[in-house]
């Protein structure tokens, strides 16, 4: 039997059991389904491919774990997995939450960040960079301080009359085993969430239950010649450029037809939230030396 | 084969762009080709100039006139943001007739 769940503000009516997205209750709206059956191992005469997307029409295959598990997004309104029993729905959901759910907000025309995304005291900051800039440990280093987590690594974006809005996604933190360390965990005790990788999912507690006002945008970046953190308010292009480290797969999402829709987007951003560039030195600044300084973001209004 | 941008060449903004401006200097981007570009403030002046064709030339002098600048100096800046511009699918060329 399909279950509701929320994901990233739709309605997701899947037939894989999820943990990390809220049920909804019966009689909401369904945005989007999630079902099970066969999927192409290509799409045949694709307008775009790499090794792991190929793009033809409305349609987006997604390949991950050397093929075997597959996905096809028709129309950023249903989504068919092709897995095979070995492979656990958890590793599903690794992958749902991530490549997937990108390119079903990209098919939607919306502005998905490339964030990990905290709260308090009902407002927002996303933590946005490249992978392997430490966003998820960062949030997670907040959420032990009491702030409320809000996504991971995608931050959907909804504009309002009002401003820009959070919209929660997973509640649970992916982390190497180095920064579950960091935070004073045991990654020995944690689940993976995808077979033979060494990323652990670090749940959290009392998550986002809807949109959080975006209060700011901190761009996290390395620089091997600092010795201690450096925090700066962003203004003009520098902003919001480069736009690919910001969009979470921004190429794709150009590929897809939402290349406009990310240009303004971006650019509406830049005037609804603060955004500040957040450098720490190569080998990472520990997480208590940046939790003060985004903390301080919102000490100062956003 | 991109046009070779001389004093002669009239040039214009490409129509198929977006623009925004941010704290007083703009980003633009192709809607074609999907490249993106931000302009401090000197080169927003020039962008602002491209709005109707305009011959390099011409639009160089006015340059040296309203800012009163090295006429060497602008004409060389015009002619790199001008490729610039052209290789990001932003700026439309045509060559003048005689």
């Amino acid at each position: 039997m399909p279950t509701l769940y929320g994901f990233y503000g739709y309605g997701l009516l899947s037939e894989i059991p999820l943990h990390g997205f809220p049920e909804l209750p019966a009689g909401a709206q369904v945005d989007l389904v999630l079902e099970r059956g066969d999927v192409p191992h290509t799409l045949g005469q694709a307008e775009w491919s790499s090794p792991f997307i190929e793009v033809l029409g409305g349609s987006v295959l997604l390949r991950f774990a050397a093929g075997r598990l597959r996905f096809l997004v028709e129309g950023g309104r249903r989504v068919r997995v092709d897995a095979p029993a070995d492979i656990e729905p958890t590793e599903i959901e690794t992958f749902l939450s991530a490549g997937v759910a990108g390119t079903v907000l990209h098919r939607r025309g919306g502005l998905p960040l490339h964030a990990a995304c905290i709260a308090r005291e009902g407002r927002a900051v996303a933590l946005a960079g490249p992978s392997g800039r430490g966003k998820s440990t960062l949030a997670a280093a907040l959420a032990g301080r009491g702030w409320t987590p809000v996504t991971d690594d995608v931050c959907r974006v909804d504009f309002r009359d009002d401003g820009a809005w959070a919209v929660p996604g997973p509640a649970r933190f992916r982390l190497w085993p180095d920064a579950v360390l960091s935070l004073g965990g045991d990654p020995d005790g944690l689940a993976s969430g995808r077979a033979h990788h060494p990323k652990r999912l670090l749940p959290v507690g009392d998550a986002a239950k809807g949109p959080v006002r975006l209060a700011a945008i901190v761009r996290l970046s390395l620089d091997t010649r600092l010795d201690r953190p450096r925090l700066e308010p962003l203004a003009g292009p520098s902003a919001v450029m480069p736009m690919g480290d910001l969009v979470y797969r921004c190429l794709l999402g150009r590929r897809l037809g939402n290349r406009e829709g990310l240009f303004r987007g971006l650019m509406r951003l830049a005037g609804d939230a603060a955004i500040w560039r957040l450098t720490r030195g190569e080998g990472g600044s520990a997480p208590d030396d940046l939790v003060p300084l985004v903390e301080g973001i919102l000490e100062r209004g956003g | 084969m991109s046009t070779p941008i001389s004093q002669d060449t009239i040039v214009s903004c490409h129509p198929d762009h977006l623009s925004a401006e941010l704290d007083g200097e703009l980003v633009i981007m192709s809607v074609t080709e999907g490249k993106y570009v931000g302009l401090n403030s000197i080169a927003t002046v020039v962008w602002r100039r491209l709005g109707q064709p305009v011959r390099v030339a011409e639009l160089c002098a006015e340059l040296v006139r309203d800012y009163q600048g090295d006429e060497a100096v602008i004409t060389q800046d015009v002619h790199d943001l001008l490729v610039r511009l052209q290789e990001l699918g932003l700026l439309a060329v045509a060559q003048a007739s005689e």
